[in-house]
């Protein structure tokens, strides 16, 4: 039986390849791609950073995230579980994308409310959520316009923790890459006191398909309110 | 008033296209018309697009291509009730124009097209900011004001479009389509509008589109 931290993934993981053989062998490409190691090292990474500022899930409580660019998240059901997530807000523009999710998301969906939408978290911001959500995820960065045009200061909940990942990878696909962390840091609404942690990280995976080495940035930030007040 | 339009700017297109466009209209409508092409536009949005970007692919440079068409939909010069069939300049007309005319024209319309619909293989697997040929502009039929929509959004989002897409198709697809919460249009009936890309020159619909192949 394969298990993730004693979850049963077996039947989330059999009935999603079934339903690519079936109904979406187009898309068997992409689905393998988002279960590299590679895609599984970038949760891990923003899983150990927010547990180096945070304890889980006793002081965030963070119950209710919006994920952007979401793709296929058969891996992120994990980390959101363990997070103490309890609603997970999917955005994505392919909404062929949210049959699929339904599946491999199947063995969370029993601790954790999952609501897809297929849209333009930019153009459509109307319809995204904004009451009592605790973070917002981002760990594609690269396949939007700036995230400073889409998350503004004042926008969300005081309290909310905003986790963005980037990359300086070349693929086609990404319409926003940066080389440089700097770059990256730019690219969002934070202030150097908004910021809890910005990273980057040398990825190599070897030359599997769109997995070869790059760098991966990582921006985690909550507004700070209080220092305006102060002002 | 039955309004049937096209457009031209820069290079691939001359006169002679425009002069044999509007033979093959005159030649194939039998409901009246008023035949008009554009070359000047409304609005200058060409500031909006990104500089080449070496880093990225082709299709990740953004730009939205072919933007001058959606300045078309800025119709207020035309009557409340006239019909406006916009067509791309290397289409072929096969049969009679006065169908689009004849239709329920609560929505606007658009290609739906059928043709890639059937191979999802060939670019499903893209399904991104890049590339979505579920629609196709190369023919489109509104009333006035009908569209005024999309152009008054592109004008609010300039800039955010023309960074994020590469196509006014896609745009369309992807702010105006079935998955949103705006579902602007209406579709064609398969057949009517066909495709020399995909099925050559054998049955032809009404209009025969050649999305850029040369002919």
């Amino acid at each position: 039986m394969l298990t993730i931290d004693k979850l049963n993934i077996n039947n989330s993981l059999i009935d999603t390849l079934s339903q690519m053989d079936n109904n979406y062998p187009h898309r068997k490409e992409d689905f393998y791609k988002s279960l590299h190691p590679y895609v599984l090292d970038q949760w891990v990474w923003a899983s150990e950073e927010l547990m180096r500022h945070f304890i889980f899930p006793e002081k965030m409580k963070a119950e209710s995230a919006n994920v952007f660019a979401n793709g296929y998240s058969f891996y992120s059901g994990h980390f959101w579980r363990k997070w103490g997530l309890k609603n997970v807000f999917l955005y994505d523009l392919d909404p062929e994308i949210k049959p699929i999710n339904w599946s491999c998301l199947e063995y969370v969906r029993e601790h954790i409310n999952i609501d897809q939408k297929s849209l333009d978290v930019l153009i459509d911001d109307q319809f995204v959520s904004r009451d009592n959500i605790d973070m917002v995820i981002n760990m594609s960065c690269e396949c939007m316009y700036d995230m400073k045009h889409i998350i503004k200061r004042g926008t969300y909940p005081k309290n909310t923790i905003f986790v963005f990942q980037g990359t300086d990878k070349v693929q086609r696909g990404n319409i926003n890459i940066h080389k440089t962390l700097d770059e990256f840091e730019k690219s969002t609404s934070f202030g150097e006191n908004d910021i809890i942690f910005r990273g980057e990280k040398d990825v190599n995976f070897g030359s599997y398909k769109g997995s070869g080495p790059h760098k991966r940035f990582m921006i985690i930030a909550r507004y700070d309110y209080e220092s305006d007040n102060m002002l | 008033m039955n309004r049937i339009i096209c457009c031209r700017w820069g290079d691939a297109f001359d006169d002679r296209d425009v002069n044999a466009l509007s033979h093959q209209v005159e030649k194939n409508c039998s409901v009246p018309f008023d035949f008009i092409c554009y070359d000047k536009f409304k609005h200058d949005l060409s500031r909006f697009q990104p500089k080449y970007r070496e880093d990225h692919h082709f299709d990740d440079q953004g730009g939205l291509s072919h933007w001058r068409k959606l300045t078309l939909f800025d119709d207020a010069h035309f009557g409340e009730e006239d019909k406006i069939l916009y067509l791309d300049l290397d289409v072929d007309i096969k049969g009679d124009l006065a169908y689009f005319f004849e239709l329920e024209n609560n929505n606007p319309y658009i290609i739906w097209n059928h043709w890639w619909e059937r191979k999802p293989e060939e670019w499903l697997r893209q399904y991104h900011q890049a590339r979505c040929p579920l629609y196709n502009s190369s023919t489109l039929l509104w009333k006035t004001g009908q569209n005024r929509r999309i152009l008054s959004f592109l004008l609010e989002f300039a800039e955010e479009i023309f960074f994020t897409y590469k196509r006014i198709d896609t745009f369309m697809f992807h702010c105006f389509g079935p998955h949103t919460t705006r579902d602007h249009f209406k579709y064609f009936d398969e057949g009517i509008i066909t495709s020399h890309r995909l099925v050559g020159d054998s049955n032809p619909g009404i209009i025969h589109s050649y999305e850029g192949v040369v002919h």
